[in-house]
């Protein structure tokens, strides 16, 4: 599903991702762990078609990043880091105005719309305007507005940062179940949300992979008992 | 035809604020009233309906640019925008998406200053038809310089240069007195810009005097031209940059 080679970005002489190699076959949920600045989120946005690569290659489904970026677009959506809603629209409008930028049929966005509603349990709020929302709303609708248009590859953010516990839980369970039908790449500073959710992980430093594997794997390559530990224990030593 | 949800959501972003469309809608009108007063006290021909109406209609299109620019750069520092770079829209689909909630703003601050005119004092005739499609040239130059100045400025540039803008206009367009009053140097500037020559053109229209109006029309025409092709190339541009 997603196939990167050399994948490189950088800005002047800052290089943020360095020779990446990754490959997430189709509906797995691959979460990429990493340090602020470790470059999660540039690799994102290449993969997302936002910025260009500086050197390297990548396929998302079969198609060239750079040069079929306009096919890729129609079959992926994002969720960014920060809650991305138009804050006056209400929730209902919200999804209708991005169901409508991806091209989907007046009928087939009724349907969806419902849908999305139902499955981040927005109901009782459809009419309210989004700026009005609390943060866990907001942050439900933001993902709402990117699984409206079915995307075969789910980028998501970061996509608990700021929430509370509960809401935490609650997205983890729709993520969940996401993964039946979806291709998602998660960046997360959370390791817990890496463990409960992700079929394989990628720790990410200074731009590299430095470990990559099941949960699993990189506990007994790293011979400790936690994710966070293994975590910690792989940044130390690139530290050193 | 994508862009039409996208244009769809900037009207709303616009029109649910009322306070926009009461600065861009009302004040113009209370203007024409008051100086229809002065008119009855000074007996300058600029403070002829046939005369204010027009450029204060034009002075009333001015605060498109600064709302339109205003909510670009708002789009710009949230990651609103972010998302829907990611979504097939093109770059064309952004413009056309910004541009269009324009018209029905122009056409109620348009159509609001015609009607009060035809109170103060304009004959009811075919030319207020005519007048209304003269202001096409400066609704297209505010629109296009809106989306130009909200791509390449943040929020607090867009508010002062919006707000220059919005009294440079009048002001250098004669919207309310004779631009020759000015100065030699002066006047030469304002013949350079567009306002006085977008109110000129619908004043001419407006009065049915026999004039150089295509002359007037085409320097509108240009600048609303050149800032559309600012708009698309500095809009694109943006949609490319590693740093937004």
């Amino acid at each position: 599903m997603i196939e990167t080679t050399s994948l490189t970005k950088r800005f002047g002489e800052l290089i943020a991702v360095d020779n990446l190699n990754l490959s997430i076959a189709h509906g797995e949920l691959f979460s990429l762990l990493g340090l602020n600045g470790a470059g999660k989120t540039t690799t994102i946005k290449m993969l997302s078609c936002l910025i260009r690569p500086s050197g390297g290659s990548a396929q998302v489904m079969g198609k060239d990043l750079v040069k079929e970026a306009g096919a890729i677009k129609q079959k992926i959506n994002v969720s960014p880091q920060e809650t991305a809603i138009a804050p006056n629209l209400t929730v209902q409008e919200n999804l209708k105005m991005t169901a409508g930028v991806y091209g989907l049929s007046k009928k087939s966005m009724a349907v969806k719309i419902n849908e999305m509603i139902n499955v981040f349990s927005l109901e009782e709020v459809r009419n309210k305007k989004a700026k009005l929302l609390s943060g866990g709303m907001q942050r439900r609708l933001s993902i709402a507005m990117a699984l409206i248009t079915e995307p075969r590859i789910l980028f998501l953010d970061e996509p608990t940062l700021g929430l509370d516990v509960l809401a935490r839980r609650e997205l983890w369970a729709i993520i969940t179940k996401l993964k039946e039908t979806t291709t998602i790449l998660l960046t997360t500073h959370y390791m817990e949300e890496a463990e409960a959710l992700s079929d394989r992980v990628g720790v990410m430093i200074k731009g590299k992979i430095r470990a990559m594997g099941t949960v699993q794997d990189l506990l007994k390559t790293t011979h400790t008992q936690k994710l966070e530990d293994a975590f910690i224990l792989l940044n130390q030593k690139e530290e050193a | 035809m994508k862009f039409i949800y996208f244009a769809g959501r900037n009207s709303k972003e616009i029109l649910r604020d009322p306070f926009s469309m009461i600065l861009a809608g009302v004040l113009p009108v209370i203007f024409i009233v008051l100086f229809s007063i002065i008119s009855g006290n000074v007996p300058m021909e600029v403070f002829q309906p046939v005369n204010i109406v027009p450029g204060l209609t034009i002075f009333g299109f001015t605060f498109i640019t600064m709302f339109l620019g205003l909510l670009i750069a708002k789009d710009k520092s949230s990651s609103f925008l972010t998302r829907l770079f990611v979504s097939p829209l093109k770059p064309w689909d952004f413009i056309m998406g910004y541009f269009v909630p324009v018209l029905p703003m122009a056409v109620i601050i348009a159509v609001s200053c015609l009607v009060t005119g035809l109170f103060v004092g304009v004959p009811l005739s075919v030319k207020l038809l005519f007048t209304f499609l003269s202001f096409i040239p400066f609704v297209l130059f505010s629109g296009f310089l809106g989306i130009f100045l909200g791509t390449i400025c943040r929020e607090t540039q867009v508010l002062a240069v919006g707000n220059i803008f919005i009294i440079a206009c009048p002001l250098l367009g004669g919207a309310w007195m004779d631009v020759n009053i000015l100065g030699e140097t002066l006047k030469k500037i304002t013949d350079l810009l567009p306002f006085s020559h977008a109110i000129e053109a619908s004043r001419i229209v407006l009065s049915g005097r026999p004039d150089n109006l295509w002359i007037h029309l085409g320097v509108v025409c240009l600048y609303a031209f050149v800032f559309f092709v600012l708009a698309v190339f500095f809009f694109s541009r943006k949609m490319r940059s590693d740093y937004r």
